[in-house]
């Protein structure tokens, strides 16, 4: 999967916009970072990344229907790819990848951070208006102040 | 690989159109006598300060272009900076020169022990000699029993203490006097948000703009040649609490350091120029065959960046240097751009001092207006001497970076305040000043 692919479908299934997720001017190479991270040897299986790429290629190609009503009949309802789906959306959120063999409404799943830029850069933080622990870039005093919520937008 | 060549290849040619425009064609031509000097420097060195980057409209996105220009208008800064006091002589026709910026006022003027009024800017310091008496780029830490973000003082191979200033233009300086900032009270009386004006280009208005310095004492090993000088007078206040005695003395310093914070209309989180003396550090890894100012090649095996064991004291003699590496290298086209100026200072006079003066980067804030600290790109941007003990870590032969640990100008400013506990616009040079003394009762 390219990263113009990987960055189109993370826009889809983040709800966050392009100039988000792949910026112009990329500070911060996020998009790159957890496409290495989910295609390194190991982590998925070749021939699910294949379908994935497959079946992105072919949503991003049929006009007729909506490209998010396509998401969620051909890759969240596909059993094989519905689970690395949600992964790809917790890579995002929570700077985090969650072990694909446990389902993921156990309270002992398995998970590990990515990076430590990647925790730090999760969409969670902004999405709720709050940042990581121990790091935030906001103005000295923004706690004595409502914050500002980063907005996901909707696709369509 | 070969999208990254590609991209290199584009940037190098929009580089030197950039180059072109900005600059035109740079000539050293003799000419007619003018008052006291025999000759007529002609070049498109400019003594005129930029109020604003200029990103020009056929710019893209690409990083390379808009680097470019800001790396342009850190060039620009420094050259306009250290221009000649005399108007009449171009930067480095004499070889070296007095500068603008040395005039300007420090901030001990500013921030005075008893919280007074400071003297006029008028009050000018032309001529005057210069006073140093930091160890640091923080006035305390000597003083500190905690240094903030690992910092200590700079060893160089003589083993003297490098020696720093902190000074402020015209504009900042109305601002903090004006609204009575140069005191604790009146940062506690002060109910608006900080604000320092913002340099920009359409209303031609310069904004804020802070320079901090760093100076070796020249001695043994050093090529004068290759440093701006000047006659100081060091001195080191005592502190009896650590057995450091009040000293004062008179040496020759030269200039291995210099940022350059501009603040401006559209990059309210500033803009951070850096620029070193050519001989500071190796980059690491690359070990050139020079005398470094802080690095000896005798000693490789030494830890680099590590500060000092203490207890500090710059006046015990014999002390450790600091052993410094350069933790990122400069940018490609960063490069490119400090070799074109340096043919441009070399043409003015090949014995001009400023060609031994490199930009090591710029940082602004890529998406200014839609995060709090701006996306500031490079993310992670140092000066060898003056963030010499955070540039990173080096770990299994890898430099490693740290969010929020790692040197960066806008990530760490962004946290300043004022006594009064709010922000104080990227600078802490407000926290450095000091309550007016409560007067007594009859």
């Amino acid at each position: 999967m390219t990263l113009k692919d990987f960055a189109n479908l993370s826009v889809v299934l983040t709800g966050y916009p392009l100039s988000t997720i792949l910026p112009d001017f990329d500070t911060q190479h996020q998009a790159q970072e957890l496409l290495d991270f989910l295609q390194a040897p190991g982590r998925v299986s070749p021939g699910t990344l294949q379908q994935l790429d497959a079946a992105w290629t072919a949503i991003e190609n049929n006009s007729d229907t909506s490209v998010s009503q396509q998401v969620q009949d051909t890759l969240m309802g596909n059993p094989a790819l519905a689970r690395l789906v949600q992964n790809i959306i917790m890579m995002w959120y929570l700077g985090a990848w969650y072990d694909l063999a446990q389902p993921l409404n156990t309270k002992s799943f398995v998970s590990e951070v990515i990076s430590g830029k990647a925790y730090k850069n999760g969409l969670a933080w902004g999405t709720m208006g709050a940042h990581p622990m121990g790091y935030s870039e906001e103005n000295f005093g923004y706690w004595n102040t409502v914050p500002v919520l980063l907005q996901p937008q909707p696709s369509n | 690989m070969q999208k990254s060549f590609i991209i290199t290849g584009i940037g190098g040619v929009i580089v030197l159109a950039l180059l072109f425009n900005a600059c035109n064609d740079t000539t050293k031509t003799p000419g007619t006598s003018n008052g006291s000097d025999s000759t007529k420097i002609i070049t498109s060195l400019s003594d005129t300060l930029p109020y604003n980057v200029v990103i020009l409209p056929t710019d893209s996105v690409l990083d390379t272009q808009i680097r470019h220009d800001f790396d342009l208008f850190s060039w620009q800064s420094f050259i306009a900076l250290n221009w000649p006091l005399n108007k009449q002589n171009v930067i480095g026709q004499q070889g070296d020169n007095n500068t603008v910026w040395e005039t300007w006022k420090e901030n001990y003027q500013v921030f005075l022990p008893d919280g007074s009024k400071p003297d006029p800017w008028d009050a000018a310091k032309q001529g005057k000699e210069k006073l140093l008496v930091q160890v640091g780029k923080t006035p305390t830490v000597l003083t500190d029993v905690t240094q903030p973000f690992l910092t200590g003082p700079l060893i160089d191979q003589n083993g003297q203490y490098t020696r720093f200033q902190i000074v402020m233009n015209e504009e900042m300086f109305d601002y903090i006097d004006t609204n009575t900032l140069y005191n604790y009270q009146g940062q506690l009386r002060f109910d608006k948000t900080i604000d320092f004006p913002g340099g920009d280009n359409p209303t031609k208005k310069y904004g804020a703009i802070m320079v901090k310095a760093s100076w070796k004492i020249l001695g043994k090993g050093d090529d004068t040649s290759r440093f701006h000088k000047a006659n100081a007078t060091i001195h080191v206040p005592a502190i009896p609490g650590r057995g450091i005695h009040d000293t004062t003395y008179k040496a020759l310093v030269g200039l291995v350091g210099l940022h350059i914070g501009t603040k401006s209309k559209t990059n309210p989180q500033w803009i951070w120029s850096t620029f070193e003396q050519v001989d500071n550090a190796p980059t690491f890894g690359q070990i050139g065959d020079v005398h470094y100012n802080f690095y000896n090649k005798q000693a490789s095996d030494r830890k680099v960046n590590n500060k000092p064991d203490e207890p500090w004291d710059p006046n015990r003699p014999g002390q450790v240097p600091s052993q410094i590496v350069r933790l990122t290298p400069v940018f490609s086209g960063t490069q490119a751009l400090n070799d074109f100026f340096h043919k441009q200072l070399a043409a003015i006079n090949p014995k001009s001092v400023w060609q031994y003066y490199e930009l090591v980067g710029t940082q602004w804030p890529v998406h200014a207006r839609q995060l709090p600290a701006g996306d500031p790109f490079p993310v992670f941007m140092a000066n060898a001497t003056l963030e010499s003990y955070i540039q990173g870590t080096v770990r299994d032969g890898k430099v490693v970076y740290t969010q929020g640990v790692t040197s960066s100008c806008i990530g760490c400013h962004n946290g300043a305040t004022t006594l009064g506990g709010k922000a104080s616009d990227f600078t802490y040079l407000l926290r450095t000043a000091a309550a007016t003394p409560k007067k007594k009762t009859p």
